[in-house]
């Protein structure tokens, strides 16, 4: 038993080290960016036409803005984002791992333009969005590339639970008996219980 | 060489495995809403805030730290006309406080179970928060990454020594970074 264990916790480690991996970055990164005063990023305006049929719904504008503007890896805006600022102006964002793309539709019905304000990611910020991506099914509208990645984090989200028992078994099966190990565990073990009764 | 990569490998896994556990749990919410809920439930409280305290959003953060059982980090506040609303709030829980101008409080707690909690902790990452312990939790944080880096680099050193397992072991390394780095990289140039 013990040595199939071993080797499952062998081939899970290293099937999913890139996603662990990306997970201890992410933690790191996230930190980092929730420092005070961390500068946003920085955002790149323009403005264009938009042709709609005069008639045409908030659903039908999203649609249409989705067609159009091409955003890659953007998903289909769900209706509960669709909003409108204090003039009733239709606002929404398309969100991918990349970065951010906002758009205000403008003017009235018979000629409408566009404000487009494209935030770019940076790598710390595009690797914390990878992490954050959750499994998503194929034909969710979700794109192709994403529905792989939601795959593999899925994967990976229950390889880190096998990782985590599997190897608290393998020391109390081969190790237990050892001092700084058993330290390391109670040490690891009474900072999450504090924390949670504290929060809690 | 082995021997101390290996005890290395085992002191950082068992520090971070509960914290593990508990990233694990909260991602399978969070990937699975529908199956696994994070509820909260409200309960309302009154109280009466001095006039010190209702000068400043701060001012008043601390008397209600100090009297309301309220705990957490100030994350909102408005003035609207005479009534100042202010929102606090620590994982798991938060507080929807409106004061009148006479000093009558009232505080709707919206008390998380233990997924919404759980949830919370997964996306708290701050050691610069007023509320301490959300610093203690950002500094378990950032331990918690570097563990996890750490594993990830004498996991696989310690496949690379043992020279067991090498041929199903490169197989699995080899389709994790194909698959993974290849589509990072993909979708990062897209």
């Amino acid at each position: 038993m013990l040595r199939l264990i071993q080797k499952l916790h062998v081939f899970a480690g290293l099937q999913t080290c890139i996603a662990l991996m990306l997970f201890g970055v992410a933690g790191l990164a996230s930190t980092w960016q929730a420092r005070p005063g961390a500068p946003p990023g920085e955002a790149h305006a323009r403005e264009l036409d938009f042709a709609a049929p005069a008639q045409a719904s908030d659903r039908q504008l999203a649609d249409l803005l989705y067609e159009q503007l091409h955003t890659p890896l953007a998903a289909p805006v769900p209706d509960f984002a669709l909003q409108h600022d204090a003039r009733g102006q239709l606002q929404l964002a398309f969100y991918t791992p990349n970065g951010t793309t906002r758009v205000t539709v403008l003017g009235d019905a018979q000629r409408r333009r566009l404000h487009i304000e494209e935030t770019r990611a940076d790598l710390a910020e595009f690797l914390t969005n990878m992490h954050s991506i959750t499994w998503s099914r194929p034909g969710s509208g979700t794109p192709r590339l994403l529905v792989l990645w939601s795959l593999y984090t899925e994967l990976s989200i229950f390889a880190l639970l096998f990782l985590s028992l599997s190897g608290v078994y393998q020391w109390l099966a081969t190790r237990a008996e050892k001092r700084v190990a058993r330290a390391s565990f109670l040490v690891g073990l009474a900072s999450l219980v504090l924390v949670y009764v504290w929060m809690h | 060489m082995y021997r101390t990569v290996r005890d290395i490998h085992l002191l950082l896994g068992l520090f971070a495995w509960p914290f593990a556990l508990l990233y694990a749990i909260s991602a399978l919410q969070m990937a699975h809403p529908e199956a696994l809920h994070a509820n909260s439930a409200d309960s309302t409280s009154h109280l009466q805030l001095t006039a010190a305290a209702r000068a400043t959003p701060d001012a008043a953060r601390d008397f209600l730290r100090s009297h309301g059982d309220v705990r957490g980090t100030l994350t909102k506040s408005e003035k609207m006309a005479d009534t100042l609303v202010l929102q606090l709030e620590r994982p798991g829980t938060t507080y929807d406080v409106t004061v009148r101008a006479d000093g009558e409080t009232t505080i709707v707690e919206h008390h998380g179970n233990t997924l919404r909690l759980l949830n919370r902790l997964h996306h708290a990452a701050s050691v610069w928060s007023d509320f301490g312990a959300s610093n203690v939790w950002g500094a378990l944080v950032i331990m918690v990454s570097l563990a996890l880096l750490g594993l990830g680099v004498t996991g696989i050193w310690l496949w690379f020594l043992r020279k067991v397992e090498r041929r199903a072991g490169l197989v699995f390394l080899g389709v994790s970074v194909l698959y993974a780095g290849g589509l990072l990289l993909l979708i990062r140039l897209a």
